[in-house]
């Protein structure tokens, strides 16, 4: 195949993970207002796990399953440091961290783990190149790609109505209400930190397969990507937003996108901003690399990014004492 | 209370006594041997292990019959470890140095001025401030160098590809040797007709992108020395395997793991080169500014018999008969 057709499939198949894991990221940092630094790490877990199942002899889709569970297991683990052992939550994430390094390391024997020989959740659709589909073939790894994506987006939507949803939304923007009511939040914040950590530990199992090998140091940096990837979505669909009620006099209130937690279509609002954002982002990353762009200075100018967007599109309820971003 | 301060006394009697046996417990070791030789290596690593173990197996029959005793300290990655261990050497009372690794040598060479220092595994030991040149290092340094033979390496390459006009090489300019190998790989691909397509990489994560896109030019890859990308390599190699773009190597561990063949370094060897030096220095009373930098010329070839089928290429005779297939090993080291 050309490198260039492979080339955008990448790109797509780059925006799937991204967008997974900057959803974990908006359910720990927006929904559950739990600033999660483990991100990096449960994408590790997610290679690594994928590494020694596969390894095992487990079918991909199940490995992808493990990974994710795994993923699940790790976020469960850093709310638990913090909801029943007190220790801050910046502190639980950075501790987090260390220990899945260290399992990581410990579950592919080594530092790196080589996956080209196993097969891969990618190759499902391969055999669609001899059946009446044959069309399809070469977009078959992309098709596998938006599968997953498809369900957690439809699971968080309906996630969000159901009474839990409301409890997770409490969990991070009005905890007294929730006492209020009878309810006590830790269990409810400790769920939300499971489905937080899940999401990037399936997108690290997906990045492995799809790379053909896992690596330690694999989700380095991901918790920057994945916010500039949310900020760039926030701008973009705010943009959106305050365009077509300039345009067509509709009445929807920018104001409500900060009120997240009072609306349950907000909080879509916020998935589907990660979403967008990530494959913008996997664009223009595609644009730097082809132009030759990309380099040393990537990393200031992702920070620059963040920067701009956050002084730009500020928050119009910025709540002051625990401004996260 | 009382209950709480015996068990804290009793805690510091059992530390006292592990630390005061740990100190001791050397000092029943055998006497000293004739030649008393220090070997620092600045962190566990399969090539560096190997060339210590060359050295190790070259002496083996003086280690027996105690003529030669190595003294053996790893800094486990730290700096401040390396530079403890030279001036710990250069307090005791050692006939020869031998720092494997740059960051080893360093310190050895700056603190043992009295000593004989023979380093190994340095890539470039002009540029460390190791030695003033290659061929007449003078003073109490020489060594063994473990720069590639690029340019025998670009060579092969057209050989075995004739037709390729260019070669992807991609690097993370954030490491420290980036600059050096670069430059080394760009006289040796100029060296040898290929145009090269250099892309940058800083994290393992866009390697795969990167790879792709120098796809779209190059005809064949290059592996070289990279550390970012030696995390990824399967993210390489699998890229060239579904662009077609045959991969080259520098290490036989490349070749192992699925590139097609290098004209890579034999770390055992260079060990024992190194054994060689250190013979000359102990026993024929050779100096060692006298001794000229030893640099590996030609290397073991090495291919895999697997990648060439997967590549489409047909293995060239002369790679069959001058080269190990390393095919076969891949299958039994990645379960």
């Amino acid at each position: 195949m050309s490198p260039s057709f492979l080339l955008f499939e990448d790109a797509v198949i780059s925006g799937v993970l991204l967008g997974l894991s900057t959803c974990g990221l908006v359910v720990s940092l927006k929904l559950l207002n739990f600033p999660d630094l483990s991100i990096d790490g449960a994408f590790a877990l997610g290679g690594a796990v994928t590494a020694l199942a596969l390894r095992s002899g487990a079918p991909p889709v199940a490995c992808t399953l493990f990974a994710t569970c795994a993923g699940a297991v790790s976020g469960l683990c850093v709310a638990t440091l913090h909801c029943y052992l007190g220790i801050g939550k910046l502190m639980a994430g950075i501790l987090m961290l260390g220990v899945l390094y260290s399992a990581a390391l410990l579950m592919m024997g080594g530092a790196n783990a080589g996956l080209i020989q196993f097969p891969s959740v990618f190759d499902l659709l391969e055999d669609f190149a001899g059946g009446p589909c044959g069309f399809l073939a070469p977009w078959g790894k992309m098709t596998v790609a938006v599968f997953p994506l498809a369900a957690c987006l439809l699971i968080l939507f309906w996630l969000l109505h159901t009474r839990l949803g409301v409890i997770l939304r409490a969990c991070g923007s009005n905890r007294e209400a929730l006492r209020a009511c009878g309810i006590a939040p830790r269990p409810f914040e400790m769920c939300g930190m499971a489905i937080a950590g899940s999401l990037p530990a399936l997108a690290g199992s997906l990045s492995a397969q799809n790379r053909g090998g896992a690596d330690v140091s694999m989700g380095v940096g991901l918790i920057l990507t994945a916010l500039a990837a949310f900020l760039i979505g926030r701008a973009l669909i705010k943009s959106a937003l305050w365009l077509s009620r300039a345009l067509f006099k509709t009445g929807n209130n920018l104001r409500m996108f900060d009120y997240y937690f009072s609306h349950a279509a907000a909080a879509r609002l916020l998935f589907l901003s990660a979403l967008t954002g990530a494959f913008v982002y996997q664009g223009i990353l595609l644009l730097a690399i082809r132009w030759g762009l990309w380099g040393g200075g990537v990393r200031f100018m992702t920070a620059a990014l963040i920067i701009v967007l956050l002084v730009v599109f500020r928050e119009s309820v910025v709540r002051k004492e625990e401004g996260l971003l | 209370m009382n209950q709480q301060k015996i068990t804290l006394v009793a805690i510091l009697l059992v530390l006292v006594t592990v630390v005061v046996l740990i100190v001791v417990w050397p000092g029943g070791a055998p006497p000293k041997a004739k030649y008393r030789v220090g070997i620092t290596q600045f962190v566990t690593h399969p090539t560096l292990d190997e060339i210590r173990k060359g050295i190790e197996s070259y002496f083996e029959a003086r280690v027996k019959s105690g003529e030669i005793e190595f003294i053996f300290r790893n800094a486990d990655a730290d700096f401040s470890a390396a530079s403890k261990i030279a001036q710990d050497f250069a307090a005791q009372d050692l006939h020869l140095i031998i720092p494997i690794t740059t960051v080893s040598a360093q310190p050895v060479v700056k603190h043992c001025r009295s000593v004989p220092i023979l380093f190994s595994g340095v890539t470039d030991p002009v540029g460390a401030g190791l030695v003033k040149s290659l061929e007449a290092p003078g003073g109490n340094v020489t060594g063994t160098s473990d720069l590639w033979p690029f340019a025998e390496q670009f060579a092969m390459m057209r050989r075995v590809v004739p037709e390729a006009r260019s070669v992807g090489y991609l690097y993370n300019p954030g490491e420290s040797q980036a600059e050096f190998a670069l430059d080394q790989v760009r006289a040796a691909a100029s060296g040898a007709g290929f145009r090269l397509v250099e892309r940058q990489v800083d994290t393992t994560a866009v390697v795969r992108k990167t790879a792709l896109d120098a796809a779209i030019v190059a005809d064949v890859f290059y592996f070289g020395m990279d550390n970012t990308v030696g995390q990824a390599f399967d993210s390489l190699l699998k890229v060239c395997l579904e662009a077609k773009r045959p991969l080259f190597a520098g290490d036989a561990t490349s070749v192992k793991k699925g590139a097609l063949m290098c004209l890579g370094i034999d770390h055992t060897e260079l060990g024992t080169q190194t054994a060689r030096m250190a013979e000359q220095i102990l026993f024929n009373g050779k100096k060692p500014g006298e001794i000229a930098v030893w640099r590996v010329k030609s290397g073991g070839l090495y291919y895999n018999n697997n990648a060439f089928r997967e590549f489409g290429l047909e293995l060239p005779d002369f790679v069959k008969k001058e080269g190990r297939d390393l095919a076969s090993k891949s299958a039994e080291e990645t379960p």
